[in-house]
């Protein structure tokens, strides 16, 4: 009888309300939060004299990110593609006024925040999933006319202008992120090949020009023996040695050796060393599952966009799926040496407010498109 | 349709590049964690797991009275192991600096070039206000790393008997050394987890249990050794004299009371050491006691009995020529000396007739039996044994010589031995500088009879000879002077080495002062003007602190009524207030 009540809401809530894909995010975000309060404890307590300081903000920035999506899941992904323009030239002026010195703040040498009435923002995040939106939408208006080169360059420029600005603070991770975004993108929407490879060609001589201006970057790459490298290597050579020395069962949860003040942040781009140590492989394979889960259900729910004729929202699932797996892969592949060591967040994990508004926040429009897709069929049915 | 297909196959595309992603990052967690595990986690262990030592007390020094001389105490160094973190806070840093006591530009300057360090030490022992100040400003990039440091709380009044600590907490010269063995402390060894910051975070196993060192008790007592040490240093420096040195013995027992040297030095300031101010001359210089071994001679003419005291008569007027030496007195002291007169006038002349009157091995007998030239073993590093040569070896030259304190060799300390001798009254007790409740008393006397008559000569010498400057208030005082030649590289110099060898209270004697002064270069040289005064400062002190009972009360109620006397004579002139009296 019960059983059968049970079975009854959840067929109920199912059409507009992915319930599976809820449970998939609830269980990615409860254990980015046990992992980073693992990794975040020494630290907090060598800094702040208690051991919750990171792990409370951190539930403290969800809290608030639940907050605003509870107001955004009601801007529907109809009047998300008509404003995604708006959104877009917003943070790009942010993304501007970083630069400024008056506005933007400084910290490990990188002028990337913008501090404002005891909030500080990262607007390269933000900047980061709204041209991911406007990209989406201006490729549903340019609908099958891709293959124009005109219609390929246009994106192309903004990306330039948003790379520009990421350079200047200098953010080189968050420029390659938005990079492949752009082309990944561009061939889901059926570039042809031969564009995306000669824009791979294009960009390659600016990255070539920046290498030469500051060789440190060249440096960056020596991860094949980065405890030989000097200082560069520090942040890699403690990496592998935490990862290496977890071992395949891994030490144990809250057992990491290296988070003792030996891996320089262990609680934003070395989260995942700190699983992986205190995990083994078997945490690793159940993070990777996590996000390849996720993956998966973006590219499925894209899917059943694009077969009702929802471009923009098939797009953006896909892109939304491409977004936050590709960051969570590029992380692990930093942390594991396999990537130049590079600044980026493992998304839902890592310890840092606008990364995670900025999950949260494609994570609800996903659930979002999710439900408009519903109705969308239910026209369609109508019809 | 077939453009949704054209998608879809994209999307293939874009999975098979997800699928490649897992396969390389499994296959690179694989290879570290299962191949390479061990390599890694030895590099890690290499950081993490650390051999630490437990720092443990050297043994305190504590005087008679457990007053602290030297302990060990941990103190902290201040090390920055990231200038790059230690940097971050100027204005914090400028505050340390200023608890630090240096400057802003000179910490600057000593981090400067070791970005890479991980160990540069700004300073040593701070004390434990200043580290829990510092701590408040939380600066990061720096720990605080304990250490041991000797401290010497009575520093330059002690510090040639004491001596010091080399930089690895090991005695290294003085007590310190002698007794290195018995302080000497064992640090344990303990194997811990440790932080990026060296902090331990998990003690994992002790390797070795520290053992602290034992405590030395001296026989010194603080409050007579800075006594001693404050009036020869003020006698040293008025008479302009290159040393000197102090010993107080209580007769009674043999404990060593005090030694006080000077010139000394500090040995909390490094800087300040240097190897003739670390001597300790009371015990490691051996001089010739001159004068003051007269009463000696006269003990063993009593003994032999062909002295007396009184009915043998010295004519010293005509001087005395021995072999090709002509013995000469400080002025001419006539005909008619007695026996006791040549010790209270100090006349060589009648101490070398009285030594010729008897048979030099009673003399010799008697020089071995109070311990001239015999090793006291107070284990002391370098402790002189002094010198006394077998008299068969002695012709008419070096009896003469013998009989006024040449040719044979004391320390200080022997000197204050072999009076103690004089004041039991034949009573043998051996010095000692460590506390030890076990004390075998050995009560055996020999030449009773003539010390007993010879301490009444020392007194004599105070009240009217040549020791008159030593003569204590309220108490009798028996001593002797001495003037020697200094001796340096084998040869007699023009200076002098002023002696006075003293006891007090005669009867039931507990002092023995030894006051020599090395070298005064004032036109006094002689010991009843330059040494004398300083025991009876001494002297006088130190019976009060003891509070040894007055004996001379006679001497005192004397004085006093002359007082009264004389103040009858100002104040009171009307006869009928006189009488009253």
């Amino acid at each position: 009888m019960a059983k059968g009540i049970k079975k009854n809401l959840y067929s109920l809530i199912k059409p507009f309300f992915d319930i599976n894909f809820f449970f998939l995010v609830i269980t990615l975000i409860l254990f980015g939060l046990v992992i980073l309060t693992s990794a975040s404890i020494e630290l907090s307590y060598a800094e702040y004299g208690k051991a919750f300081h990171y792990t409370l903000r951190q539930i403290g920035y969800l809290i608030f990110s639940i907050f605003i999506c509870s107001f955004f899941i009601y801007i529907n992904s109809y009047n998300l593609k008509k404003y995604s323009i708006l959104f877009l030239l917003f943070f790009l002026i942010l993304l501007a006024l970083v630069l400024v010195p008056e506005i933007g703040m400084n910290a490990n040498g990188s002028q990337r925040w913008i501090s404002y009435a005891g909030f500080t923002i990262q607007p390269s995040e933000f900047f980061k999933l709204f041209y991911i939106i406007w990209l989406c939408a201006y490729l549903d208006f340019k609908d099958n006319k891709l293959i124009k080169i005109n219609n390929f360059i246009k994106p192309i420029f903004v990306f330039l202008l948003g790379a520009i600005l990421l350079m200047l603070e200098p953010d080189f991770g968050s420029t390659v992120v938005l990079f492949a975004m752009t082309l990944s993108i561009l061939f889901i929407a059926g570039a042809k090949f031969l564009h995306i490879i000669s824009s791979i060609i294009f960009m390659s001589f600016p990255a070539a020009i920046l290498v030469r201006i500051n060789p440190e970057r060249l440096s960056r790459f020596n991860f094949f023996e980065p405890c030989n490298a000097g200082d560069q290597g520090y942040q890699l050579c403690y990496s592998l040695k935490a990862i290496g020395s977890g071992g395949l069962w891994g030490k144990g949860l809250g057992a990491s050796t290296a988070k003792l003040d030996y891996l320089p942040f262990p609680h934003t781009d070395f989260v995942f060393a700190i699983l992986a140590e205190e995990l083994g492989i078997f945490g690793v394979i159940f993070l990777i599952v996590l996000f390849y889960l996720f993956i998966r259900k973006c590219f499925y729910i894209g899917d059943r966009a694009l077969k009702v004729g929802l471009k923009f929202q098939g797009y953006l699932s896909y892109a939304i799926g491409i977004f936050i797996t590709m960051q969570a892969f590029l992380s692990m592949f930093i942390n594991l040496g396999i990537a130049p060591t590079k600044g980026l967040a493992l998304p839902l994990f890592s310890y840092g407010g606008s990364n995670y508004l900025v999950s949260i926040l494609s994570i609800t429009i996903i659930f979002r498109i999710y439900r408009d897709v519903y109705k969308e069929t239910l026209n369609s049915a109508i019809r | 349709m077939n453009n949704s297909t054209k998608i879809l196959s994209r999307k293939d595309f874009i999975t098979i590049l997800v699928v490649l992603s897992v396969i390389i990052i499994l296959w690179r967690c694989f290879t570290l964690q299962y191949t390479e595990s061990k390599k890694y986690s030895g590099l890690l262990e290499n950081n993490v797991i650390k051999e630490r030592i437990i720092l443990t007390n050297r043994g305190s020094i504590v005087d008679r009275n457990n007053n602290i001389l030297a302990e060990s105490l941990q103190m902290d160094a201040l090390i920055i192991n990231d200038t790059e973190k230690f940097y971050k806070n100027k204005n914090n840093i400028i505050k340390m600096c200023n608890l630090l006591n240096i400057t802003y530009k000179s910490l600057v300057k000593q981090t400067d070039g070791k970005e890479n360090k991980k160990y540069i030490r700004i300073k040593r022992y701070l004390d434990s206000e200043v580290v829990n100040e510092i701590k408040k400003l939380n600066l990061s990039g720096l720990y605080f790393e304990k250490e041991m440091q000797r401290f010497y709380p009575e520093g330059e009044v002690l510090a040639p008997l004491i001596g010091k600590t080399n930089n690895n907490h090991e005695g290294q010269m003085g007590l310190e050394l002698s007794f290195d063995e018995l302080l000497s402390e064992e640090n344990g060894i303990k194997i811990v987890k440790q932080d990026g910051n060296g902090k331990i975070v998990k003690e994992i196993r002790l390797v070795k249990q520290p053992k602290e060192g034992k405590n030395l008790e001296l026989t010194i007592d603080i409050r007579l050794q800075y006594v001693a040490y404050r009036e020869l240093k003020k006698q040293v420096n008025k008479v302009n004299a290159k040393a000197g040195s102090v010993v107080i013995l209580d007769s009674i027992n043999g404990d060593i009371l005090a030694i006080a040297n000077y010139p000394s030095y500090d040995p909390n300031l490094p800087g300040s050491y240097s190897d003739e101010k670390a001597k300790n001359r009371a015990i490691i210089e051996s001089i010739e006691p001159a004068s003051t071994i007269k009463p000696f001679v006269l003990a063993a003419g009593l003994h032999s009995k062909k002295i007396s005291l009184f009915n043998s008569k010295y004519d010293t007027s005509a001087g005395l020529r021995v072999g090709n030496y002509s013995i000469t007195d400080w002025k001419n002291l006539g005909d008619g000396l007695t026996a006791e007169d040549v010790v209270v006038y100090s006349s060589n002349i009648g101490s070398v007739k009285m030594a010729q009157s008897f048979d030099k091995k009673i003399y010799y007998n008697l020089l071995e039996y109070v311990g001239i030239g015999e090793k006291i073993d107070i284990n002391f590093p370098a402790e002189q044994d002094g010198q006394l040569n077998h008299y068969s070896g002695w012709d008419k030259t070096k009896l003469a010589t013998h009989a006024y304190g040449y040719g044979l060799k004391t320390t200080p300390l022997q000197l204050a031995k072999a009076y103690a001798v004089i004041a039991n009254e034949g009573q043998v007790i051996n010095p000692r500088i460590i506390k030890n409740k076990n004390f075998n008393e050995d009560k055996t006397k020999k030449y009773e009879n003539s010390f007993n008559k010879v301490k009444d000569v020392l007194k004599k010498v105070v009240t009217k000879g040549g020791g008159r400057k030593a003569s204590v208030e309220g108490y009798s005082v028996g001593g002797k002077t001495g003037t020697a030649r200094a001796y340096t590289d084998g040869n007699y110099t023009k200076e002098h080495i002023s002696i006075f060898s003293g006891m007090t209270p005669i009867e039931k004697t507990k002092l023995i002062i030894v006051v020599v002064i090395n070298e005064p270069r004032t036109e006094q040289y002689f010991g009843s003007e330059v040494a004398a005064p300083v025991f009876k400062k001494i002297a006088t002190d130190s019976l009060r602190i003891l509070n040894v009972s007055p004996d001379n009360i006679l001497d005192f109620q004397e004085k006093v009524s002359i007082e009264i006397e004389n103040s009858k004579k100002y104040t009171f002139k009307n006869p009928e207030v006189r009488n009253v009296f």
